[in-house]
C-alpha cells in the first residue's frame, strides 16, 4: 500500500515515515501543500495523511483540488484542530476521516487499514481465499491455522496481489506501489520478495496463491 | 405583581383608573340622588304648603278649605297620596280619603317661633304597605277675620270649634317612594354599567397603546433573547428607537461589539495555544509509539531521542514565556533602575543576531546619537530589544535593512526597530502583540512561540512605556518603545556596562 504524508511538522514526517514503512506501507513525504499537490498528482497513492494548516497551500486547499480533479485516493485528515467545524468541513470537503492530533500510531494505523479496505470494498478485516487467510488488521497470515512468517514487505506483496484478484502486476508496477516513490531498489526487490513468500509457503507445506506470468508479471487468481 | 413591565404597567392603570372612575361614578350618584331626593322632598313640601295656605281658623274654628277635585292624588286609589291634620297633637282635623280611617305616623309637634316649622322629612311606611316618605309641619293657622265670606261656596267642611286661642296644627304629607326609589335603583345601575363598559374599554384602550408604545422594548428584548455567544457579530437593530432606548441600544450594541472582539481574541488565543501546544505533543507521542514499537532500531532510537530533546525545548520555551508573562499579569516583576547606555546596549544586542540576519542578508543601522544614556531596568529593557530584534532577524523581508533609532523627546524618549515586513498588513497591527498570535498560521517554525511581542509590550508596561506598531510606506514596519524617562535619582547604582547585559543567546524569554 502506497500512502503519501503531507505534513509541515519535520519531526512528525520523520516519525510517521519510519513507523509506516516500519509497518509495511510504501510512503512518500511532501512538506507543504504545493509538493503535495505535486506527489499526489504524480503518483499512485492508496491513501493520502493530509494535515490542514500549512504554508504555501493550506490542507483544505489541497484537498479541494484532489476531490475537484477526482483523484480517487482516500484523504485522512490529521490536524490539531478538533472544532466540530472543522471536522465536518474537512469531511464535507471531500476526505474520508479525521484524526485530531495528538494521536496514536495504532489508531492512525488501524485508520489507514480501514480506508485501505474501504477502497477494496471489503468490510472483513480476515480476507479467505481456500485454506489461506490473510488479516490485515494485524497484519499477518495464516495457512490452516498455522501463521507464516512473512516480514512486512513480503506481507504487502501477498496484500496487495490478494487484494487485486485477477489482475496481473509487472515487477515494475509492484515496486513504485509498494515501496517509496524516490526508492533506488530496483525491479529485482519485487522477484526477491516474491521468491521468499513462495519460499515461506514452501516450507509450511502450503500452496503460494501468487502465480507468474511469464513475461508480464505476478497475480493472484 | 405580575413580572411583565407591560402587565405591571396595565394593571396599575387600570387599577389607578377604576378606582377613578368608580370614584367619579359615586360622586355622580350622590349628586343626582341628593338633587332627586331634593326635587322628591321639594315636591311633597309644596304640596304640604297649599294645605297649609288652606288652613284657617275663623271665628273660633280651625278649618281647612280642602277640594278633592283640585288634589285627586289624595283620593285616588292607584298609587294614592295621603295627608293628616291634627290640632294641638290630639285632634284630628282632617285626612284624606286615601287614608280611610287609619293613620300616618306623626312626630310629636315641636315649638315654632313664627307661623310655620321647619319641615321634617322622614320615610315611613304607607298605611297601604308601601314604602314612603312624609313631610311634617307645624303650623299655626291664619286667622281670618273676614266676617262676610258669605258670597263663597264652601268646598271642604272640616272644621273643629276651639274658641279664639291660638292652636298648632300639625300636617302630615306622605306619599309612596317606590317609583323614585325604583328610578335610584336603575340609575345607580345604569352608573355601575357606565363605568365597567368606561373601564373596559379604557383596558382595551391601555393594552393596546401599552403594545404599541412598548413595541421597540419587546423587539430589543426579543433580539436580545436571541443573542448568544456563537452570534456576537449580531447587533440590535430598532430603526425607529424611542429617545429614552436609543442610549440603551447604542450601549448594548457597543458591548457586544467589544465582547465580540473579546470572544474573537479568547478563541483565536486557545486556537493558537491549542495548536501550538498539540503539534509538539503530536509530534512526541509519534516518536515515542513508533520507537517503543521497533526498540531494536538504534539508528532511528538516536534520531527520536534527538526529536524528543528538541520538543522538550520548546516546549520548555512555551511554558517559560507563559509563566513570565503570568508574573508579569500577577505583578510579581518588579524594576530595578539604573543608568543604561543605549548605544552599547543596541550593539551589543543586535551582535546576537548578527549570524542569522546575515543568513537572510539583512543589514542592521543604529541611528543613536553617541553617548545616550537613559535610566530604566536594563535587564528589562535588554528583553524588549531581544525580542524586537529577533522579531526583524527573522521576519525581515530578505535582503532589507533593520534599522534602531533612538530619539530624546520633550519628556521621554523613543526607541524604534523598524524593517521591511512585506506579509505584514494594516489588519494585523492590533494582533501583533496579542498572545500566540503569528503571521503564519500553520506555525511551521518551532524556532518561535509567538509570545515574544506579547512579552515584550508586558515588559514595556513594567517599564512604563509604551510598546505600539505601525505600517509605514513600503510596508515598512516600525514597532516603536515611548515614554518618560525615570529620573536620575531614582537610578540605583552606576551605568551597566557591557559586561553586565543579559545574555540574548541565553534568553529564555526571546521569542
Amino acid at each position: 500500500m502506497k500512502i503519501l504524508i503531507v505534513e509541515d511538522s519535520e519531526r512528525l514526517r520523520l516519525s510517521l515515515n519510519i513507523g509506516l514503512k516500519r509497518e509495511g506501507y510504501a510512503v512518500d513525504l511532501a512538506a507543504d501543500g504545493e509538493e503535495g499537490l505535486e506527489f499526489a498528482f504524480a503518483y499512485d497513492y492508496d491513501v493520502i495523511v493530509l494535515d490542514l494548516m500549512m504554508p504555501k497551500v493550506t490542507g483544505l486547499e489541497v484537498l479541494k483540488q484532489l476531490r475537484q480533479r477526482e483523484h480517487p485516493a482516500y484523504v485522512l485528515i490529521l490536524s490539531a484542530r478538533d472544532a466540530v467545524d472543522d471536522r465536518v468541513q474537512g469531511l464535507d470537503l471531500g476526505a474520508d476521516d479525521y484524526l485530531v492530533k495528538p494521536f496514536s500510531f495504532d489508531e492512525l494505523c488501524a485508520r489507514l487499514q480501514a480506508l485501505v479496505r474501504r477502497r477494496h470494498q471489503i468490510k472483513n478485516p480476515c480476507i479467505r481465499l481456500g485454506n489461506l487467510s490473510l488479516n490485515s488488521a494485524i497484519r499477518q497470515v495464516t495457512a490452516d491455522d498455522k501463521a507464516l512468517p512473512l516480514t512486512p514487505s513480503e506481507y504487502s506483496v501477498l496484500e496487495f496481489l490478494i487484494l487485486r484478484r485477477g489482475q496481473v502486476f509487472s515487477k515494475d508496477r509492484l515496486l513504485e506501489q509498494l515501496h517509496d516513490s524516490d526508492t533506488e531498489a530496483s525491479a529485482n526487490l519485487i522477484e526477491v520478495l516474491v521468491s521468499n513468500v513462495r519460499k515461506k509457503f514452501r516450507l509450511a507445506e502450503v500452496e503460494c496463491p501468487i502465480k507468474t506470468r511469464r513475461r508480464i508479471g505476478y497475480l493472484v487468481e | 405583581m405580575p413580572h411583565s413591565l407591560k402587565s405591571r404597567l396595565a394593571l396599575l392603570i387600570l387599577i389607578g383608573l377604576g378606582l377613578l372612575l368608580s370614584t367619579a361614578g359615586l360622586a355622580l350618584e350622590i349628586f343626582v340622588t341628593s338633587w332627586l331626593s331634593a326635587q322628591f322632598d321639594e315636591a311633597l313640601a309644596a304640596k304640604a304648603r297649599a294645605l297649609v295656605t288652606l288652613t284657617k281658623q275663623e271665628a273660633g274654628q280651625i278649618e281647612l278649605d280642602f277640594a278633592d277635585q283640585f288634589m285627586p292624588e289624595f283620593e285616588s286609589v292607584d298609587d294614592p297620596e295621603f295627608f293628616q291634620m291634627w290640632i294641638d297633637d290630639s285632634i284630628v282635623l282632617e285626612r284624606s280619603r286615601s287614608l280611610l280611617e287609619s293613620d300616618l305616623h306623626r312626630e310629636p309637634s315641636v315649638e315654632i317661633s313664627g307661623d310655620v316649622s321647619s319641615p321634617r322629612f322622614q320615610n315611613t311606611d304607607l298605611p297601604d304597605g308601601r314604602r314612603g316618605r312624609q313631610i311634617q309641619i307645624d303650623f299655626v293657622p291664619q286667622i281670618d277675620d273676614d266676617e262676610d265670606d258669605e258670597g263663597i261656596e264652601e268646598v271642604s267642611n272640616s272644621a273643629v270649634g276651639l274658641g279664639k286661642a291660638k292652636h298648632v296644627v300639625t300636617l302630615v304629607v306622605a306619599k309612596s317612594r317606590e317609583e323614585f326609589d325604583q328610578q335610584l335603583r336603575l340609575l345607580r345601575t345604569a352608573s355601575l354599567l357606565m363605568v365597567l363598559a368606561l373601564t373596559g374599554a379604557a383596558a382595551v384602550l391601555i393594552l393596546a397603546a401599552l403594545r404599541l408604545g412598548l413595541r421597540p422594548l419587546e423587539d430589543m428584548q426579543h433580539q436580545v433573547q436571541a443573542l448568544d455567544e456563537r452570534y456576537l457579530d449580531q447587533r440590535i437593530e430598532l430603526p425607529k428607537a424611542p429617545a429614552e432606548l436609543e442610549p440603551v441600544v447604542h450601549q448594548l450594541n457597543g458591548l457586544l461589539a467589544r465582547l465580540h472582539k473579546a470572544f474573537q481574541r479568547e478563541r483565536r488565543l486557545s486556537d493558537d495555544l491549542a495548536h501550538e501546544l498539540r503539534t509538539p505533543i503530536a509530534e512526541l507521542r509519534a516518536l515515542t509509539d513508533v520507537g517503543s514499537r521497533w526498540p531494536g532500531d538504534a539508528a532511528s532510537a538516536q534520531t527520536f531521542y534527538q526529536a524528543a530533546g528538541d520538543i522538550a525545548l520548546q516546549m520548555e520555551r512555551i511554558v517559560e514565556h507563559l509563566l513570565a508573562l503570568a508574573r508579569m499579569d500577577g505583578g510579581l516583576e518588579t524594576r530595578k533602575l539604573q543608568a543604561l547606555d543605549v548605544n552599547a546596549t543596541v550593539d551589543q544586542l543586535w551582535r546576537a543576531h548578527e549570524v542569522q540576519a546575515r543568513q537572510r542578508d539583512l543589514t542592521f543601522r543604529a541611528d543613536i546619537a553617541s553617548g545616550s544614556r537613559i535610566i530604566t531596568d536594563p535587564a528589562k529593557l535588554q528583553m524588549i530589544l531581544t525580542n524586537l530584534f529577533d522579531n526583524a532577524a527573522s521576519y525581515a523581508a530578505p535582503g532589507s535593512e533593520v534599522e534602531c533609532a533612538f530619539r530624546r523627546e520633550a519628556e521621554g524618549f523613543s526607541l524604534s526597530v523598524s524593517n521591511r515586513a512585506d506579509d505584514i498588513e494594516a489588519k494585523d497591527l492590533p494582533l501583533l502583540f496579542d498572545r500566540f498570535w503569528r503571521k503564519d498560521p500553520a506555525r511551521s517554525d518551532s524556532l518561535h512561540t509567538g509570545l515574544g511581542l506579547s512579552l515584550a509590550r508586558s515588559f514595556a508596561e513594567l517599564l512604563e512605556l509604551e510598546l505600539d506598531a505601525r505600517l509605514e510606506a513600503d510596508h515598512l514596519l516600525v514597532l516603536r518603545i515611548r515614554g518618560r524617562e525615570f529620573p536620575l535619582d531614582s537610578a540605583e547604582d552606576d551605568s551597566v556596562s557591557t559586561n553586565s547585559f543579559h545574555d540574548p543567546d541565553h534568553s529564555d524569554l526571546q521569542c
